[in-house]
């Protein structure tokens, strides 16, 4: 690495560490027992009051609870015996974590008064949120200074956190504080199955004690280490500082077990040219205000997987360039991505700040729908994250969509860019808006996106609405109010939200002011609401006959068979080809249009450039005078070639 | 008692006697264009009539949209019409496999008409129903043996199993499935054969006689497979390959006629993989001067090495 770039990157460094005021910091020092697979730590949490509320209570997520045992709230919900991706093994290593001791610096005793909460279901088998009572009120811009000491098991892995055999990935493993919201008091959810984080940005610095020998991989930039050689168990003590963000995590394996490989984002090298010209384009900005800071990237992966290191790096390069150009720089300088090993698979596909999880296994049916570019798919996801969690920390207890559905429709739209310039392998299986729409389609409409997680009626229904129906209510959005102000108002949200902590009501004030109209109609139905977009044609009918000009009277109904309210394009295609747009408002349940032409109609479409990317029953969007067999038979030929196939089956039994 | 051995199979055989039953290969043919028949009416009536409107070009996505739209409505219909497909393409071979096995016995080999292959092979059908569920569980036995220990140690989430690990596992699985799938094939075209010598009734001992047959000359069982199977795989795969590399050909006329051809030489295969597994040249490792005596020592062994030595000697005036 040049020296010019080791200065880019202090510089980076510094401006975080420059801006603004955090709510709370974190210094800790944590210990692994590589054996138990359990952590001692120490933390002193310096927690700012930023609301202009005072308040005598400090909430705390002890993540690690959730996983103590078949009662608690996330493992009623995930089901008995089950892992967010396949099953429990039978010999689970159960997580929890233990206070020993909590203090303000003064002396002041906060255990006695700490008392497990339940805000959402009152499940008295949870435990993994706690409060504690503070002696003295801490006023508007005050702040208090909290010494923790802690005790934590990690589970066998589950949920992104825990171990398998030798590997660790440490995730929300410390006691974490809520988010205090003045008037509307702490925001600390239990922990959910379908539910992710939300935490206060600040300061982190966190020393990871391992054995010696061993990989160690975190949030944030290594700033030393110290070798303690000599006695049975040699150590490996490393310090890290990270600025700026709102979580921690880390990872630990033997050297044997996990490599690292360093390397660079250079923005000269590594922003294509033609997305620089198209960003340039679309935003309307120059690009001296598109440059990009440069990076350092690190990668721990399994040393069998050496050989596809180059595909992680070359994808978070190119991720780095996408979401920078569109969404404004990565500000922090190291990005870290940890490949799990196949048995540690539920670790992978997983976001952090600065810290990110690849795919554990190639082989599982999401990376195969993917195929080939599986790693790609995972790591521009997770890189994504980054902008949406990340920067903008919003609530995923209660507006999940707000990160995984947007960060869903950017790494479509950087798959797609990649794809299309051919910068990377493309999934051989339909384009990245094709499966989306797929995927939907096979849901079904669902329930209403903006609700909190944990009152989706199930996982699917919580994947379906945050993910997929979330990512292709951005893109019918993107077509209803064109590209560039879909463009400019998606960075806008960024930089005016970025460090801190938006809600939906923010995004939708961003996007309206960017398309310079009241969007409201669009969000109520899309976000928050079950309606569904359904236009099909009613009918068609001619009457006259053939040879004079103007010979035909036509009829054509255009019926709203979906609750959705909204305007639609129809397109009508003459018997000579001349084709003919009309839009439609869609307030009315249904339309006739009575035209008069010499030609007949051969066909009509109703949306015919699927700008409602929403709409799944696209069937009777189509009408035409005659039916071709045509598509029919190329676009069957695959199943019935299927069905001969089929004739080996019983073959070798018969 | 012991076993009957029908000799090694030889491929001549089959093709000789794939030549003498050209109906029974029309037959085949047609079978297989029945069993997928109903598949087909379900697809043409729902999802081709859904698809009907739309123009070459339609958006990203909208044909994919509507095949899941419609085949979700056509899915027990469809479920249906595929099931009875694969049932009634088994048990029709089933139903042929019998017939020829008693035919060639009962004739030595000599042109039956198919009325008549059919009408022995009706009699003797649950009979040989009973050896492929045999193969069945067979399969069913090996593919267990083979798959379930691996999943086991991926679903244990055993740290041991690393990815590459698990290749290897999955593509060692992958072979031994393969050899299983052979081994058993090999093996319910002996036992079929020797299920039709008299005597023979249980499905279950003719399946491990074949399946001892196959053992004791692995080689030239393969052989005889591998001559039969693999044109008809290549065969096969030829309409994919040229629909794969040549869009414009797909559901066009030319890739009709040629599935039609493919077909045909298919069934062809078919027959004559069965028939070169059928007996040739005698009881092998039965000394021809006492056939009796070494077949067993009960009237019923007898009489059945009889009507074998019959049948023999018919083959070869048929030859």
């Amino acid at each position: 690495m040049g020296r010019g770039f080791s200065l880019q990157l202090a510089a980076v460094g510094l401006v975080l560490a420059a801006s603004g005021a955090a709510a709370a910091d974190y210094e800790m020092a944590v210990t692994l027992d590589a054996e138990q697979h359990r952590l001692q730590g120490r933390q002193r949490v310096r927690w700012t009051n930023t609301s202009e509320v005072a308040t005598g209570e400090l909430w705390w997520h002890l993540y690690l609870n959730a996983f103590a045992d078949d009662g608690t709230t996330f493992l009623r919900e995930l089901g008995p015996r089950r892992l967010r991706f396949g099953r429990r093994p039978a010999a689970m290593t159960w997580g929890w974590t233990r206070i020993t001791r909590m203090a303000l610096v003064d002396g002041s005793d906060l255990l006695p008064t700490l008392e497990f909460m339940r805000p959402d279901d009152r499940n008295l088998d949870d435990f993994s949120a706690a409060r504690v009572r503070l002696p003295e009120e801490v006023r508007p811009g005050a702040s208090v200074v909290v010494e923790v000491e802690f005790e934590a098991q990690l589970p066998s892995i589950i949920a992104r956190t825990g171990f398998a055999g030798d590997f660790h990935l440490a995730g929300q493993w410390f006691p974490k504080l809520g988010v205090f919201e003045g008037a509307d008091g702490w925001n600390c959810h239990q922990y959910h199955a379908n539910s992710e984080f939300f935490a206060d940005f600040g300061r982190y610095r966190v020393t990871i004690d391992v054995p010696q020998g061993w990989a160690v991989g975190a949030t944030g930039v290594e700033i030393s280490r110290t070798e303690a050689p000599g006695g049975p168990a040699p150590r490996l003590r490393v310090d890290y500082a990270a600025e700026r963000v709102h979580d921690f995590a880390w990872t630990a394996a033997p050297g044997s077990l996990l490599a690292v490989v360093d390397a660079e984002f250079e923005p000269g090298r590594d922003v294509p040219r033609q997305w620089l010209e198209q960003a340039m384009s679309t935003l309307g900005l120059s690009a001296a205000s598109l440059e990009l800071p440069p990076s350092r990237l690190r990668l721990l992966l399994p040393r069998e997987h050496l050989r596809s290191a180059d595909r992680h790096l070359d994808a978070a390069r190119l991720a780095l360039a996408w979401h920078g150009l569109w969404y404004g720089p990565y500000p922090y300088p190291q990005l870290t991505i940890v490949v799990p090993p196949l048995a540690a698979a539920e670790a992978g596909g997983m976001e952090y700040p600065t810290f990110v999880t690849g795919l554990g296994s190639s082989l599982t049916p999401i990376a195969l729908l993917e195929w080939p570019a599986t790693h790609e798919s995972v790591v521009i996801h997770e890189l994504g994250h980054q902008y949406f969690y990340g920067l903008l920390a919003s609530n995923e207890f209660e507006e999940a969509w707000l990160d995984e559905g947007l960060t869903s429709f950017t790494s479509a739209e950087c798959l797609e860019a990649i794809a299309a310039d051919r910068l990377g392998p493309r999934p051989i299986w339909a384009d990245s808006w094709s499966r989306e729409r797929l995927g939907h389609a096979f849901l079904g409409p669902g329930p209403a996106i903006d609700q909190p997680s944990w009152e989706f009626s199930s996982a699917a229904a919580y994947f379906g609405a945050s993910y997929g129906k979330t990512a292709l209510s951005l893109r019918t959005l993107e077509a209803l109010i064109g590209p560039a102000a879909f463009a400019r108002g998606l960075r806008a949200y960024v930089e005016r939200h970025r460090f801190g902590h938006p809600t939906g009501d923010d995004f939708f004030a961003v996007l309206s002011e960017a398309a310079g109209e009241d969007l409201g109609w669009f969000f109520e139905q899309a976000f928050r609401s079950e309606a569904v977009v359904d236009w099909g044609v009613a009918g068609v009918r001619h009457r006259g006959s053939e040879g004079a000009a103007d010979a035909w009277s036509i009829e054509v109904d255009i019926s709203r068979r979906g609750d959705f309210v909204g305007p639609v394009e129809v397109e009508l295609e003459y018997e000579d080809g001349r084709r003919e747009r009309r839009r439609w408002d869609g307030r009315d349940p249904s339309v006739r249009w009575t035209l008069t032409s010499a030609q007949r109609l051969a066909r009509v479409v109703v949306d015919p450039d699927a700008a409602w990317a929403l709409e799944t029953r696209r069937r009777d969007n189509y009408w035409a005078s005659r039916s071709g067999s045509w598509v029919a038979r190329r676009s069957l030929w695959w199943v019935v070639e299927a069905l001969h196939w089929g004739s080996f089956v019983p073959l070798p039994w018969s | 008692m012991r076993a009957f051995d029908p000799g090694p199979p030889s491929p001549r055989r089959g093709w000789q006697q794939a030549l003498r039953m050209p109906h029974l290969v029309a037959a085949a043919w047609v079978a297989s264009w029945l069993a997928i028949a109903p598949a087909l009416l379900v697809l043409s009536q729902k999802v081709s009539f859904a698809l009907a409107p739309l123009p070459g070009e339609a958006p990203g996505g909208d044909i994919d949209l509507i095949i899941l739209e419609a085949v979700r409505e056509a899915r027990t219909p469809l479920a249906i019409a595929v099931l009875c497909g694969v049932a009634g393409w088994w048990a029709w071979t089933v139903l042929w496999h019998a017939g020829v096995v008693r035919c060639q016995l009962r004739t030595g080999g000599r042109r039956a008409r198919l009325s008549d292959l059919l009408g022995v092979g009706v009699a003797s059908w649950w009979r040989y129903a009973r050896l492929s569920a045999t193969a069945l569980v067979a399969l069913a036995t090996a593919a267990a043996t083979v798959w379930l220990p691996l999943w086991w140690g991926v679903a244990g989430g055993s740290a041991a199993m690393t990815e590459r690990r698990l290749i290897a596992s999955a593509s060692a699985g992958a072979v031994a499935t393969a050899v299983a799938v052979i081994v058993v094939w090999l093996a319910t075209l002996h036992g079929a054969w020797l299920l039709g010598l008299p005597g023979r009734r249980s499905a279950a001992l003719a399946w491990l006689a074949g399946l001892r047959s196959t053992l004791r000359r692995p080689l030239p069982c393969l052989g005889t497979w591998l001559v039969w199977v693999v044109p008809a795989l290549l065969v096969s795969a030829v309409v994919p390959l040229l629909g794969g590399v040549f869009a414009g050909l797909r559901g066009g006329l030319l890739l009709v006629v040629v599935g039609l051809l493919v077909s045909l030489l298919r069934a062809f295969c078919w027959v004559g993989l069965f028939c070169s597994f059928g007996p040739g040249t005698g009881l092998v490792g039965i000394p021809e001067d006492q056939p009796a005596a070494a077949a067993g020592s009960t009237q019923q062994d007898q009489k059945a090495v009889q009507e074998i030595m019959y049948a023999q000697e018919a083959w070869q005036d048929g030859r």
